[in-house]
C-alpha cells in the first residue's frame, strides 16, 4: 500500500512539474549577428539586461563570423536559412542591403506591430528609417548611424600658414590646401599629404552626392551612373590623384600608414581626411592633446556641403517562428538596448586606459540625445568635444545610399569603376559607362521578375 | 566443364560482390553529387535567387558571362596567372627540397616535419599569419626586403603585387609536395645511380637522365592535382584581400561566390561553376594527352 | 690521378692535394653542404610559425616595435589567459574533434571497400564508373554547394554536424578512393586466389587478407582527412549557426572579426591561431612515419 502511495505521489509530483515547466518556459528569440563575446562591445551587458527585463522572452544570440567588411558570409548563411524555412527570429542587417532582402520576400514587414503598439518610427533619423522602406512598407528598425565629417589638423594648418579655424569648403580649396600641406623629401617620397580622396571612408558616394549626383531614378528602375554629375565627381577624384603624382605613388605612401598611436592623422602624415565619426574614439585615446576640428566635407563651389551615412539595422526574416516577440526584441534593442550597450563599452574603454568614451550615434533620436548628453557633454576637453559634436552635426546634412533591390551590385560596381579610373585603366566616363551597363542590366532583370510576380 | 561452371558462378558472385562493395559510393554519388549536379545544370539556365522559384532564361547566363561581365574576364585572367606561377614554382621548390633531403640523413624526420608543417597549417590560420607577414610596417617580409636595402612593395595593397604576394604565400606550402617526391625518389633503385656513377656521370647528368625521367609519373600526378586545386583558389583572397585592390585578386571562385551570395545570382553562379569545370576538364585532358610525350612509366 | 699531380708544379700539386682531400672527404662534405642547405631552408619555412608563437607571447608594445624582436621580452602569457574568455577553445575543440573523428572513421571504413571493388573485383561498367569517380575530383565544390544546402535543410540537418561528415561515409571522396585503389593495384593477384581456393568468401578475403595489407595507405588517407576536416571552413560556415557548435576554423575567423576594428588585439589573435595549429602539428608528428610509408608505397602515380 505504502509503496503504491509513494508511486502515486511521484506521478502527481511529476505531472505538476510537467505542468509548471511550460508555464515558466520563455519564448526563445534567436538573434543572428549579435556576439556577446565581441571584445569591449557591451553586447553581453545588453543581452543580459534584455533577459532580466523581459520575463517572457529569452534573447538567444548567435553570432556569425563576418560582421566586418562585406559580410557576405553572413548573407550566405542567412539567405540559405531563409530559403530553407529555418531562419532566426531576428537578424542583424547592413541597412543598405535591406531592400535587396525585402524585395525578394526574405523579410517580414513590421508595419502591423508598429501600428498595434502605436510605436512612433519617426523618432528614428529620417534617412535611417527610410533606408528600410521598400514598396510602401517598413522592413526593420535602424540601429545606429555612422556619418562622415571631414577632420583637419589645426597644428598642420598653422605650420603651413593656413587659417586653422577655416577648413576648405569647396573642392578647389581642398585641392589648393592639400597642395600647401603636402611635403616631399629630396628623393621625391611623400613626408606628408594634405588630402587623399580614397583615404578614410569616402567612396564615390561622397563625391557623387557633393556634386548632386542621383545614382538612381526616383522609381528605382533606372541607374544614373554615367550622368554628368557623377562623371565629374570621378574626374575630380582622378585629377586629385594625378596632382599627387598618381595612385600608385599615393598607395605606396599609404601602405606605410600605421594604426593606433601612429595613426597618420595623429602623426600629421595626413593633414585632412574624411572618415566615419568614431575615428574620434581612437584620436582621444591615443592623443588627447591633438588640436583638430571636424566639419562637413567640401563640395564644388556653389553646391551645398553634404555627406553620407550608413549603419545597421535589425530585421525579422520571413518564416521567423516568433515574430511578435521578435518585434519586441528589435524595438527594445534599438531604443533601450543601445544605451546599455554603450554603458558596457564605456566601462571597457575606461578600463583600457582611455580617458574618454565616445558613443556610436544611435539611429533612435531620443536614445542618441541621451548618449550625447551622458558621454559627449561630459568630455572636459573642448577640442575633442567639438570634434565629436561636429561629426554629430553632419547627421543633419547626411544622405543614405539609394534604396535598391540591387544595392550590393551598385556598391561593388561603383567601387570597381572608381578603382579602374584612379588606376588609369579607363577614363572616368568609360568606367562609369561599364558600371551603368552592369547595374542597369541587373535592375532590368529584377524588375522583370518583380512585375511578373506582382 | 566443372571449371568453367565454377568460373561463371564466380563471375556472377564477383559482380554482386563488386556492386555491394562499391555501393556506398553509388548511394553517395546519387545523393550528394548527381542530384546537386543536375539541379545546378538546371539552375544555370535560370534566373534564380534561392528565395523565389527559378525562372527559365535559356542560355542568357552564359551569354552574359562572355559578353556583359568584364569582371568575369579579369577573374579568369587572375586565376590563370595564379595557376601559371604557383603550380610550377610549387612543384620545383617541393622537388628541390626532396632532392636535398633524399640522403641517409639521421635527422630526416625532424627536417621532414619542419618542411611539411607549413602545408598543414589551417588556411584560415595561415591567412591571418600571412596578412601579418605582409603588413607594410611590421611585416617580416617588408622588413626583410628593407634589410637588404630595397624598397618593399605594398604587397597586398598594390595591384601589381597582390597576386605575387598570394603566390609567395602558396609557396610556403610547397613542402606538401616534397613528401610525395620523396616517396617517388625512394622508389628509384639505387643500382641505377651506382651504374651511372661508374660511367662517370656527374650530379646534373644523373638528375637529368635518371631522377627526372623516373619521377615523371609523380610529377604528372602533382601537376594534375595542383592545377585542379589552384583553379579553385578562394579562401586566401576571401579572407586577406576581398578581391582587391582594383580586382587584382578577384579569383574566379571568389567572383562566383560573390555572384551567388552577395548579388544573389545563383543561376549565374551555377553557370560560372560549369564553365570552370569545363576549363579544368580541358586542362586535365591536355595534360593527359601531353603526358604521353614526357611521362615515363617503368616496369608498369 | 694523384700520382700525376705529384710530379707536376707546386700550384697544381696544391690543387691536387685539394682534390685528394676532397675525394677522401667527399661524403662528409656533401653531408655538411646538405645540412647547411636544409637548415637554411628550414629556417625560411619555420620562420612564420616561430614568428606566430613569438608574437603570441609578446606584450602589445613589443608587437609593434621596429625593428622587430624575435624573443619576447618579457614573455607574456596574458594573451593566452585572456583569450579563453573570448575564444571558447575547448568547446570549439570538442566540436572539431567530433567532426574529425566521424569523418575519419567514415573514410577509413568505406574508402577501402569502394577502392577494393574498383581494383580487385571485376564487374561490368567498372572502369567507366571509375572514370566518373576521377571526374568528380575536377568538380568545383561550388557547383554542388547550393543544391546540397537545400537538400540538407529539407532533411532538417542544418545547424547539426551531419552535413560536415556524413558524406565521408559514402566512399570518403574521390581522392581517397583513388589513393587506396592505387595501393590495392600493387598487391599480387595470387594472394586472394589462394585464399579463394581455401574457401574464403569475398568478405573474408577483403577483411582478413586485403585490408591488413593496405594499412599504411589507411594512415595516409586518415591524415589527409584529418587535415581536411580540421581545416574545413566553408562547410561549418554555411551549415553551423549556433555558436556552441562552432568548429575551430570558424571560431578563429569569428575571433578575428571580434578583435578587429577599434580594439585590435593582435597578441590574442596570434595566441588563438597558435592553439589551432598546434594539434595538427602534433598529430602529424606522431603519424608521420606511417604516413610517409603510405605515400611511398602508392607512389602517387597517375
Amino acid at each position: 500500500m505504502k509503496k503504491r502511495a509513494g508511486l502515486l505521489l511521484a506521478i502527481v509530483a511529476l505531472m505538476t512539474l510537467l505542468c509548471v515547466v511550460p508555464i515558466q518556459a520563455k519564448t526563445q528569440v534567436i538573434v543572428w549577428g549579435l556576439n556577446p563575446l565581441q571584445v569591449g562591445s557591451g553586447n553581453k551587458e545588453m543581452i543580459d539586461a534584455f533577459n532580466e527585463s523581459h520575463p517572457d522572452i529569452e534573447l538567444v544570440p548567435q553570432s556569425t563570423p563576418g560582421t566586418n567588411g562585406y559580410a557576405t558570409q553572413d548573407v550566405a548563411k542567412l539567405l540559405a536559412a531563409i530559403a530553407s524555412g529555418n531562419p532566426p527570429d531576428v537578424t542583424w542587417l547592413d541597412r543598405f542591403t535591406a531592400a535587396q532582402f525585402a524585395s525578394r520576400g526574405a523579410l517580414m514587414a513590421i508595419d502591423n506591430y508598429v501600428e498595434m503598439q502605436g510605436f512612433d518610427v519617426n523618432n528614428y533619423y529620417d534617412y535611417t528609417i527610410n533606408e528600410l522602406r521598400f514598396n510602401g512598407q517598413i522592413w526593420g528598425l535602424p540601429w545606429d548611424t555612422d556619418t562622415r565629417p571631414m577632420y583637419w589638423n589645426k597644428e598642420v594648418f598653422r605650420e603651413v600658414g593656413l587659417d586653422p579655424e577655416a577648413p576648405p569648403k569647396t573642392w578647389d580649396d581642398l585641392m589648393l590646401y592639400s597642395e600647401k600641406i603636402t611635403r616631399v623629401d629630396e628623393n621625391g617620397k611623400f613626408q606628408r599629404i594634405g588630402y587623399i580622396p580614397g583615404y578614410g571612408n569616402t567612396w564615390l558616394y561622397l563625391y557623387g552626392y557633393a556634386n548632386g549626383a542621383q545614382f538612381l531614378s526616383e522609381d528605382g528602375r533606372t541607374a544614373l551612373l554615367n550622368e554628368p554629375e557623377l562623371v565629374e565627381a570621378l574626374e575630380y577624384v582622378v585629377s586629385f590623384y594625378e596632382s599627387l603624382g598618381g595612385t600608385e605613388k599615393v598607395a605606396a605612401y599609404q601602405s606605410t600608414f600605421q594604426g593606433e598611436t601612429n595613426d597618420p592623422f595623429l602623426t600629421g602624415q595626413v593633414g585632412m581626411l574624411v572618415t566615419v565619426n568614431n575615428a574620434t574614439q581612437g584620436y582621444a585615446r591615443y592623443n588627447p592633446d591633438l588640436d583638430y576640428g571636424s566639419t562637413l566635407p567640401p563640395a564644388p563651389a556653389g553646391k551645398p556641403q553634404t555627406t553620407w551615412s550608413g549603419g545597421w539595422s535589425y530585421a525579422i526574416p520571413r518564416g521567423a517562428k516568433h515574430p511578435a516577440e521578435a518585434f519586441e526584441v528589435i524595438r527594445w534593442l534599438t531604443t533601450e538596448g543601445i544605451k546599455v550597450k554603450e554603458a558596457g563599452a564605456a566601462a571597457y574603454t575606461l578600463q583600457r586606459g582611455s580617458q574618454y568614451h565616445i558613443p556610436f550615434p544611435a539611429a533612435y533620436q531620443p536614445s542618441n540625445d541621451y548618449l550625447v548628453d551622458k558621454y559627449v557633454h561630459a568630455i572636459d576637453n573642448d577640442v575633442i568635444k567639438n570634434a565629436v559634436l561636429g561629426g554629430l552635426n553632419a547627421i543633419e546634412h547626411s544622405k543614405a545610399r539609394p534604396v535598391s533591390p540591387v544595392g550590393e551590385v551598385l556598391w561593388v560596381e561603383l567601387a570597381r569603376a572608381n578603382d579602374r579610373a584612379i588606376y588609369g585603366e579607363m577614363s572616368p566616363k568609360q568606367a562609369l559607362d561599364y558600371a551603368q551597363r552592369v547595374v542597369q542590366r541587373e535592375l532590368d532583370k529584377f524588375w522583370r521578375q518583380f512585375d511578373r510576380e506582382n | 566443364m566443372q571449371k568453367r561452371r565454377m568460373g561463371k558462378g564466380l563471375g556472377r558472385g564477383e559482380t554482386i560482390a563488386g556492386l555491394l562493395f562499391a555501393s556506398p559510393w553509388f548511394i553517395g554519388f546519387i545523393l550528394f553529387t548527381a542530384y546537386p549536379i543536375l539541379s545546378s545544370i538546371y539552375f544555370s539556365f535560370t534566373d534564380y535567387n534561392i528565395l523565389s522559384d527559378p525562372y527559365w532564361i535559356g542560355t542568357e547566363n552564359y551569354i552574359e558571362m562572355f559578353n556583359w561581365d568584364p569582371a568575369f574576364w579579369k577573374s579568369l585572367w587572375n586565376t590563370f596567372y595564379y595557376v601559371l606561377f604557383s603550380v610550377p614554382l610549387g612543384i620545383s621548390i617541393g622537388l628541390m627540397i626532396a632532392l636535398i633531403l633524399n640522403a641517409d640523413i639521421k635527422s630526416i624526420a625532424v627536417y621532414r616535419t619542419m618542411y611539411y608543417m607549413p602545408s598543414i597549417v589551417p588556411i584560415v590560420a595561415g591567412s591571418i599569419l600571412w596578412a601579418w607577414m605582409f603588413n607594410p610596417n611590421y611585416g617580416l617580409l617588408t622588413l626583410a626586403v628593407e634589410a637588404i636595402g630595397l624598397q618593399a612593395p605594398a604587397w597586398l595593397g598594390d595591384p601589381r603585387w597582390a597576386k605575387p604576394s598570394l603566390i609567395i604565400m602558396s609557396l610556403w606550402g610547397a613542402g606538401g609536395g616534397m613528401i610525395i617526391y620523396l616517396a617517388g625518389l625512394k622508389n628509384i633503385p639505387k643500382t641505377y645511380y651506382e651504374a651511372a656513377e661508374l660511367d662517370g656521370a656527374n650530379l646534373f647528368t644523373r638528375f637529368r637522365r635518371i631522377t627526372l625521367p623516373l619521377l615523371t609519373p609523380t610529377l604528372f600526378f602533382q601537376l594534375i592535382m595542383g592545377i585542379i586545386g589552384s583553379f579553385q583558389v578562394f579562401t586566401q583572397a576571401f579572407i586577406m584581400t576581398s578581391g582587391g585592390p582594383n580586382d587584382a585578386t578577384l579569383f574566379y571562385v571568389l567572383h562566383l561566390y560573390r555572384n551567388a551570395f552577395q548579388f544573389w545570382r545563383m543561376g549565374y553562379a551555377s553557370a560560372m561553376a560549369w564553365v570552370l569545370f569545363a576549363i579544368i576538364m580541358v586542362f586535365t585532358v591536355i595534360n593527359w594527352v601531353g603526358s604521353r610525350y614526357w611521362v615515363h612509366y617503368d616496369q608498369g | 690521378m694523384a700520382q700525376h699531380n705529384h710530379a707536376t708544379s707546386s700550384a697544381q700539386s696544391q690543387s691536387g692535394q685539394f682534390t685528394n682531400w676532397y675525394n677522401a672527404h667527399r661524403k662528409q662534405i656533401s653531408h655538411i653542404v646538405r645540412h647547411l642547405l636544409l637548415i637554411l631552408g628550414s629556417i625560411l619555412f619555420m620562420f612564420p610559425l616561430i614568428w606566430l608563437i613569438s608574437t603570441s607571447l609578446k606584450a602589445d608594445t613589443q608587437i609593434f616595435k621596429i625593428p622587430p624582436e624575435i624573443i619576447p621580452r618579457p614573455v607574456v602569457w596574458k594573451n593566452y589567459t585572456r583569450m579563453w574568455t573570448y575564444f571558447p577553445f575547448l568547446q570549439f575543440l570538442k566540436n572539431t574533434v567530433f567532426v574529425v573523428v566521424m569523418s575519419v572513421s567514415g573514410v577509413l571504413v568505406t574508402a577501402p571497400m569502394v577502392a577494393y571493388s574498383f581494383s580487385r573485383l571485376r564487374w561490368p561498367g567498372r572502369d567507366f564508373l571509375f572514370m566518373i569517380v576521377l571526374g568528380t575530383m575536377m568538380l568545383p565544390g561550388q557547383v554542388t554547394m547550393i543544391p546540397l544546402y537545400v537538400l540538407f535543410s529539407k532533411w532538417g540537418l542544418v545547424d547539426t554536424f551531419y552535413p560536415l561528415w556524413i558524406g565521408t561515409w559514402f566512399g570518403g571522396g574521390a581522392f581517397n578512393i583513388f589513393l587506396v585503389r592505387q595501393f590495392f593495384m600493387t598487391i599480387p593477384r595470387s594472394l586472394e586466389e589462394s585464399a579463394r581456393i581455401d574457401g574464403a568468401n569475398q568478405v573474408q578475403i577483403y577483411y582478413k587478407i586485403m585490408l591488413p595489407l593496405v594499412r599504411p595507405v589507411l594512415t595516409t588517407i586518415a591524415i589527409f582527412q584529418f587535415m581536411g576536416s580540421w581545416n574545413d571552413f566553408m562547410g561549418p560556415l554555411i551549415y553551423i549557426n549556433n555558436q556552441a557548435k562552432y568548429t575551430l576554423s570558424l571560431g578563429l575567423r569569428l575571433f578575428q572579426a571580434q578583435t578587429a576594428g577599434a580594439q585590435t588585439e593582435f597578441g590574442m589573435l596570434m595566441a588563438a591561431t597558435c592553439v589551432m595549429v598546434l594539434p595538427v602539428i602534433v598529430f602529424f608528428f606522431i603519424g608521420q612515419k606511417q604516413f610517409i610509408e603510405g605515400v611511398t608505397l602508392t607512389g602517387m602515380k597517375g
